[in-house]
């Protein structure tokens, strides 16, 4: 999968890193299993500091979309995490400002959801109407 | 009086030089000019090709003079003066080349900036998260072959080290007399394998970097720049992986003369035929591929005359040439002007890393007896 990452945007690097990462798990273009670059191989070809591919890595491995071997290296969870009530929760929460914003910009309940659900196909495996 | 060896020799070293010096600017990434990124439709502009053709028809005129000049200088007819002569056109030739780039370098940056060249869009990078899984290069189980040839010429040399003759013939000027002897010693004899070993290890070596170093994806084309960059790297894979067997033969080859009492002639051909099919393969792996996979045909660009380079990275190419950035934590990328790969100079494990190989030389001559 290509990642680019825009080194003057005001969105930190690692996030940039962490969210396409997370992305091209969800759209299929990685695949669970999937070996990852090396913290210095990812570092060096997008000449970006070592320590911040390290700190994407290790939020990604806490929330469960990557295991760190020894050996292997980084690949993609098999097991991916579950929409689990904790989940639930902290996405809602994550989701209050951005609702809050789209409201004080009097956005509509349905052009919102309308909005969200051409993201979700937009990234989603399961409409091929998607793109990369 | 077999002349006609020393001209080869001549053609071998003097053709290669003033070519790839002429041509240089026509092998680099079509987002660079005389070590300043450019677009490619800049590249493609009028004004800078009129600079590498006349940079171009400069050099070769140049080393050609050059050429005269030191063959007045030190006459062909004096054999014992031919390394001095080649010596003093290589150094000259390059100096002279060095300065036309420099012109030129300096003349690009005004132009630039004159024009307002700079990239679009100066802060992207991009890379594919499977790009070493892609096999960039053989892997180095491909020296195995080399080994092997090492251990039969060392198990050889061992075996048959009574048959040996009691000096050997170390050098042999174009009459075909020896010019340089040694007497027999374990040290002399297994020089030839000692040389192998080392250069297997340098390959190798090379072959990984070829790997490591930086993926340099164009962002205005990341796919087809991915596909140029894969086959780039796999062709310069595979000619270090034949040019290596070629010369681990030809270090065996040279044991065996030891051993046999092989024609003057032969032995002064051969490396010069080896040398001669390694020099012409990389002149035409570079005209095929150029730098990076940018002269590669039939790989699909995604939009003509887009390409913006890796990226706008003027500052950190002191002189167009040399890449100095600390805060990059590559050891190893592509060069600019050429085709070929550099260190980053603002890195001392690149730096360590690169005097590997000269160390290596500078023990092989330390121990030659």
């Amino acid at each position: 999968m290509l990642i680019s990452v825009n080194l003057q945007s005001d969105v930190p690097l690692y996030t940039q890193l962490t969210n396409q990462i997370i992305e091209g798990i969800a759209s299929g273009r990685l695949a669970p299993g999937e070996a990852l670059p090396s913290v210095r191989s990812l570092s060096s070809d997008l000449g970006i500091n070592m320590h911040t591919v390290n700190k994407a890595y290790a939020a990604l491995k806490q929330e469960g979309y990557v295991e760190i071997h020894r050996q292997k290296g980084v690949v993609v969870q098999h097991e991916l995490p579950v929409a689990d009530e904790t989940y639930r929760a902290s996405l809602a929460e994550r989701l209050r400002p951005l609702v809050s914003e789209a409201i004080c910009r009097r956005m509509t309940e349905a052009e919102l959801l309308a909005l969200c659900t051409s993201v979700f196909r937009q990234i989603h495996p399961d409409f091929p109407s998607s793109s990369d | 009086m077999e002349q006609w060896t020393l001209w080869l020799l001549l053609a071998l070293i003097a053709l290669p030089v003033i070519f790839m010096a002429a041509a240089t600017p026509y092998l680099t990434r079509r987002t660079e000019s005389f070590g300043v990124a450019i677009t490619e439709e800049v590249y493609r502009s009028s004004l800078v090709k009129r600079l590498r053709a006349r940079y171009a028809a400069m050099t070769a005129a140049l080393s050609i003079l050059i050429l005269i000049g030191s063959l007045l200088a030190f006459p062909v007819q004096d054999e014992q003066k031919m390394p001095y002569m080649i010596l003093t056109f290589v150094v000259v030739s390059g100096i002279a080349s060095l300065l036309l780039y420099l012109y030129n370098h300096m003349r690009m940056k005004r132009l630039k900036q004159e024009h307002g060249w700079q990239q679009p869009d100066l802060q992207t990078a991009v890379i594919d998260t499977s790009f070493r899984l892609r096999k960039p290069t053989l892997s180095n189980l491909w020296f195995v072959p080399h080994l092997l040839v090492t251990a039969a010429t060392l198990a050889g040399v061992l075996i048959f080290y009574d048959r040996f003759p009691g000096t050997l013939a170390m050098q042999y000027n174009l009459q075909g007399e020896v010019t340089r002897s040694v007497d027999k010693s374990y040290l002399a004899l297994l020089m030839p394998v000692g040389i192998q070993l080392m250069m297997v290890a340098v390959f190798m070596l090379t072959n990984t970097i070829i790997s490591m170093s930086k993926q340099q994806l164009d962002k205005a084309d990341a796919a087809a720049s991915l596909q140029r960059s894969l086959i780039f790297r796999r062709s310069w894979s595979v000619m270090i992986v034949v040019s290596g067997f070629l010369m681990t033969l030809l270090f065996s080859f040279m044991s065996l003369s030891f051993l046999l009492t092989l024609p003057p002639t032969l032995v002064t051909l051969v490396p010069l035929l080896i040398t001669a099919v390694i020099i012409a393969g990389c002149i035409w792996l570079s005209l095929k591929v150029g730098q990076g996979g940018s002269r590669l045909q039939g790989v699909p660009a995604g939009a003509a005359a887009t390409g913006t380079g890796p990226s706008d990275d003027d500052r950190h190419w002191k002189l167009g040439v040399f890449y100095f950035n600390p805060a990059d934590p590559a050891l190893f990328l592509e060069k600019r002007f050429g085709v070929g790969w550099t260190i980053n100079m603002g890195r001392p494990l690149a730096w360590l890393i690169a005097a590997v190989p000269l160390a290596l030389a500078a023990l092989l001559i330390w121990l030659t007896p």
